[in-house]
């Protein structure tokens, strides 16, 4: 991957160790990453350079994560960014209401990194020929 | 604003059937927020706008089929997972193939049968590094070749990527490994080119014929079956003989065996370690 090509990935997590591991981990696909500890600092960094990739937790305190995604949904110029939902929400019915909302993939922690990494490639769908 | 309807019970049920009756994946009746939670993404690649059409899509593409069983399975893998497995490779399986490279073999031909992101291809790719070079033979590593095959393309391209970062190289690889085998690019660990040219993957379906793979001296087929139904395992273990050398080996998972099942192999083992060899 050339560096002009770098996919530029935000990561929206309250939790610092958990974005310190999410960070190393999409590293390994030569990304740009960048972190936001929460919807207000997420919408800021969005405004400021548009990601190709957002993963996003539900849980996080002011605006949540699912509110976080109808906003960026309901913004023309966000609509189409997509995001993996990584979070420790385990419900059945927060898990449909976030795909039918429209999240591209729908990840429960623990998660193993071979599966966020696999999801990523086929969103980003880096594994085409 | 959902970019697929939600699946009615009908839908459920028949993908519910089609799983079971392709590929042996048997979901509980109220597991219909799987389908659709995992699903939904493959849905909208395809165009398909209710998980009916979805089906129909799985029914007429062969190339469908292996997608769902990617999203509907877990990717989990380490280095030298097992270490009985490894022992049983490093103090038994090796030394019989290094005796049949002595005596004129050209080849030992491994195939690891779901390779994910790499781990297991590569770790026996260091252990023969290893091996060969303790025992002073260092170019015989280029007659061993590693073929790692896996049902999702996404998963392929990371084994052939071959970096990783600090966590999953951790797991299961010793400090001593780590160092002697990877470089450090930025915050990720970078295997050797000369490990990666060890071993070479690709995409494919273990529901498809093997012959065209060729034959194998040593196949891995660890923790692939554990999600597949009897029949289906019983298909799986006899294409796996059918392209087992006579004298070949089988390694399964350490908590996984051939009891109870109709399969052409019967089992050995070396210290705790178990591998199979045709009956």
């Amino acid at each position: 991957m050339s560096a002009e090509a770098k996919k530029r990935v935000l990561i929206i997590d309250d939790s610092q160790s958990l974005r310190n591991i999410l960070h190393e981990a999409l590293e390994v696909l030569r990304f740009e990453v960048s972190e936001a500890e929460g919807a207000e600092a997420a919408l800021a960094s969005v405004q400021a350079h548009l990601p190709d990739l957002i993963i996003l937790d539900w849980h996080m305190p002011g605006m949540d994560g699912y509110e976080l995604f109808l906003k960026l949904r309901d913004n023309p110029q966000t609509a189409e960014i997509p995001v993996i939902m990584l979070t420790a929400e385990d419900r059945k019915d927060s898990m449909l209401k976030a795909i039918r909302a429209g999240v591209r993939y729908y990840l429960t922690k623990p998660f193993t990194h071979e599966d966020l990494l696999t999801r990523v490639v086929q969103v980003l769908k880096l594994d085409l020929p | 604003m959902g970019r697929v309807a939600p699946i009615t019970e009908h839908e459920f049920n028949k993908i519910r059937d089609l799983l079971v009756s392709v590929c042996g994946i048997d979901l509980k009746p109220d597991q219909d927020y799987l389908v659709e939670t995992r699903l939904s993404e493959l849905a909208v690649q395809l165009g398909a706008t209710t998980f009916g059409e979805l089906h129909r899509h799985i029914i007429a593409d062969p190339e469908v089929m292996p997608k769902v069983v990617d999203l509907m399975t877990t990717n989990e893998t380490l280095w030298f997972r097992d270490a009985s497995c490894w022992l049983t490779l490093k103090d038994k399986l090796l030394p019989h193939f290094f005796e049949q490279l002595k005596e004129g073999k050209p080849k030992i031909r491994v195939w690891s049968a779901a390779s994910s992101t790499g781990q297991e291809a590569y770790s026996l790719a260091i252990l023969i590094d290893e091996e060969c070079r303790r025992l002073g033979h260092p170019e015989w590593v280029e007659r061993f070749e590693i073929r790692g095959t896996d049902i999702s393309t996404a998963a392929v391209f990371l084994a052939r990527q071959a970096r990783y970062d600090s966590f999953t190289v951790s797991r299961g690889l010793s400090a001593e490994r780590c160092a002697a085998y990877f470089h450090k690019e930025e915050n990720s660990y970078q295997l050797h080119q000369r490990i990666i040219d060890r071993a070479r993957f690709e995409h494919f379906n273990l529901m498809e014929s093997f012959a065209p793979l060729g034959r194998f001296d040593l196949v891995f087929c660890r923790n692939v079956a554990i999600y597949f139904s009897k029949s289906f395992k019983e298909e799986l273990f006899e294409k796996i003989a059918g392209v087992l050398n006579s004298d070949g080996f089988l390694l399964l998972g350490a908590t996984e065996s051939l009891f109870g099942l109709k399969a052409p192999f019967t089992s050995q083992s070396h210290l705790n370690g178990v591998y199979y060899v045709h009956k």
